[in-house]
């Protein structure tokens, strides 16, 4: 008897475990934007958010992320929110809550949210004296 | 007298008209010869470039000149910086060949760049390989006629559009061929302006592409195999008639992608083997008549958010779905449609069936809510769960229909 619980223990834990929220890679000029529908093409802008059951939605630009979360009244603190390194877009994907963000009309995202992500400050910075932006950050974008 | 007097009319017009034709200079080809030349052009004067290579950048025209390539010259930008920049009204810039321009993420670097000027007429250049082919940007009454604007972004992401337009007024984009862009034809700001007989293809995004542009007309282009069709969002009074829409094909691909759009028009337009032929959104007031859907996967997909619109006169043939929908509730009027999978019987034989045609099967509707059911199509049970649903509708849409299905295809 005990070695059927501790079996179904070992069997629930794989599954728990094989269902791990996690960031899921955008297949530029295929994937389409869950909010807009456009297709995703510029690595620069995308984003993306995994939900609590571990769907995963996809967009073409940060703006359309925050359009999505509060037309679904999705709750920012139970799921995940990643956004491009708009400075190494190869790079991975940021965590929404940790990035630095940059407001500026030179940002030409597709559906003119004008806000780009930056892993660091100093990378921020560096855009920031070029372009005259502002900071911003996930809360107050609208 | 009177002869006199047209005589002097005569003599006068020329007179005044003489000073303004200007003159006539020959550019051949040699270090920075095109801008020396262009500085040293008056007002009104006429350049013929000699054919050759001319390996120039930042090309500036910022006076009323006309520029005519003889035998397609050459201008070569190494893919280090951005081509012909022309900041005056009324300039012509006429058979050129126009190549290689940098790439850049901040600066949109185009081969030919009208900025804040009117009345351009850029015709019959060949546009290659740059990251934006002809921008626009705060112009107005610009002609851009029967250029070749072709690139290779099939693996390049991150590429500009064939023709860009930003914040102009009353355009007219004719009889251009654009290749592998990001989007063929992009429009932001645009208003009035006609878009017409040109070829779209292979872009990476869309084929045509337009944002908050209104009172616009596209007629017969023809836009094949790009990413996913054209896209037309949040914009009033857009007419799109005589286009070919063909082989747009992926899983975000559509036809036409309505998206906010109002009082617009679509008419006598021709699908054949799209995804989705036309996916409309939150969108009022669209008038889909005429139009031919033929071997699409899905004709029609109209979301719960549109309403007031009416699909007429169209002929429905070889599509996989007709018609889906993501909700109950349908508050567009679909009439007089030829749909080749109405069964139903005529007997008064007026022409129209006797019976009501619903264009939304059983398994669209699963497949709109689980999209992974989709590996079941064409499956016996399928089949059954259809015509059950046929015989007793409970899961389809029962306002979605067609009541007035016409027995034979509209001939159009």
């Amino acid at each position: 008897m005990k070695q059927v619980f501790l079996l179904s223990v070992a069997f629930v834990t794989l599954m728990i475990s094989s269902c791990a929220r996690k960031f899921e890679p955008i297949d530029y000029g295929k994937d389409g934007c869950a909010h807009c529908k456009m297709t995703i093409v510029e690595k620069q802008f995308a984003a993306e958010i995994v939900n609590e059951k571990g769907r995963v939605f996809k967009f073409d630009d940060i703006s359309c992320m925050k359009i999505f979360t509060a037309e679904n009244h999705l709750d920012d603190s139970k799921i995940l929110l990643f956004v491009a390194n708009y400075a190494n877009p190869e790079q991975a994907f940021l965590d929404v809550n940790t990035a630095y963000m940059l407001f500026s009309e030179s940002f030409k995202s597709p559906m003119n949210g004008y806000i780009a992500a930056f892993k660091s400050t100093d990378e921020a910075a560096e855009f920031q004296k070029k372009t005259g932006a502002v900071p911003a950050d996930w809360k107050s974008i609208k | 007298m009177k002869g006199l007097n047209r005589g002097l009319i005569l003599i006068m017009m020329f007179l005044f008209v003489q000073p303004t034709l200007g003159a006539t200079i020959k550019v051949s080809p040699a270090i920075n010869a095109l801008s020396k030349a262009l500085k040293a052009a008056n007002k009104n004067d006429t350049l013929l470039i000699q054919p050759g290579i001319y390996k120039e950048h930042d090309i500036l025209i910022d006076k009323k000149l006309t520029v005519i390539g003889v035998q397609w010259p050459i201008i070569d930008g190494e893919n280090k910086s951005q081509l012909i920049f022309i900041t005056a009204d009324s300039v012509t810039v006429q058979g050129l060949q126009v190549q290689n321009t940098g790439r850049s993420s901040m600066t949109d670097m185009a081969g030919i760049r009208v900025q804040n000027a009117n009345f351009a007429n850029v015709q019959g250049n060949k546009v290659l390989n740059t990251t934006y082919g002809i921008y626009l940007q705060n112009a107005a009454y610009c002609l851009i006629k029967g250029n070749l604007i072709h690139a290779n972004a099939v693996d390049e992401l991150n590429s500009g559009n064939g023709v860009h337009a930003w914040k102009c007024h009353d355009l007219f984009i004719d009889n251009n061929d654009i290749a592998g862009h990001r989007d063929g034809i992009y429009f932001e700001f645009v208003t009035q302006s006609h878009i017409r007989g040109n070829k779209s293809k292979r872009n990476v995004r869309y084929g045509l592409h337009f944002m908050f542009s209104h009172n616009d007309t596209y007629s017969k282009n023809e836009f094949s195999d790009n990413g996913s069709g054209v896209a037309v969002m949040y914009s009033k009074g857009v007419v799109m008639t005589d286009n070919i829409f063909r082989h747009n094909w992926g899983d975000a691909a559509y036809a036409i992608l309505l998206k906010e759009i109002a009082n617009s028009h679509i008419e006598h337009n021709l699908f054949v083997k799209n995804t989705v032929a036309l996916y409309m959104e939150s969108s009022t007031n669209i008038k889909v008549e005429k139009n031919r859907f033929i071997d699409n996967g899905w004709a029609i997909r109209v979301t719960a958010s549109c309403d007031k619109s009416t699909f007429q006169l169209n002929n429905f043939i070889g599509n996989s779905f007709d018609v889906t929908t993501n909700g109950t509730v349908m508050l567009n009027v679909f009439r007089q449609n030829y749909w080749d999978k109405y069964d139903g019987y005529d007997l008064d034989k007026n022409g129209i069936g006797d019976v009501p045609y619903y264009p939304v099967s059983l398994y669209s509707v699963i497949t709109e809510r689980i999209p992974t059911a989709m590996i079941l199509y064409r499956s016996f049970l399928t089949n059954i769960m259809d015509q059950v649903e046929k015989v007793m509708p409970s899961v389809t849409p029962d306002q979605l229909k067609d009541t007035e299905p016409r027995m034979k295809k509209w001939n159009l």
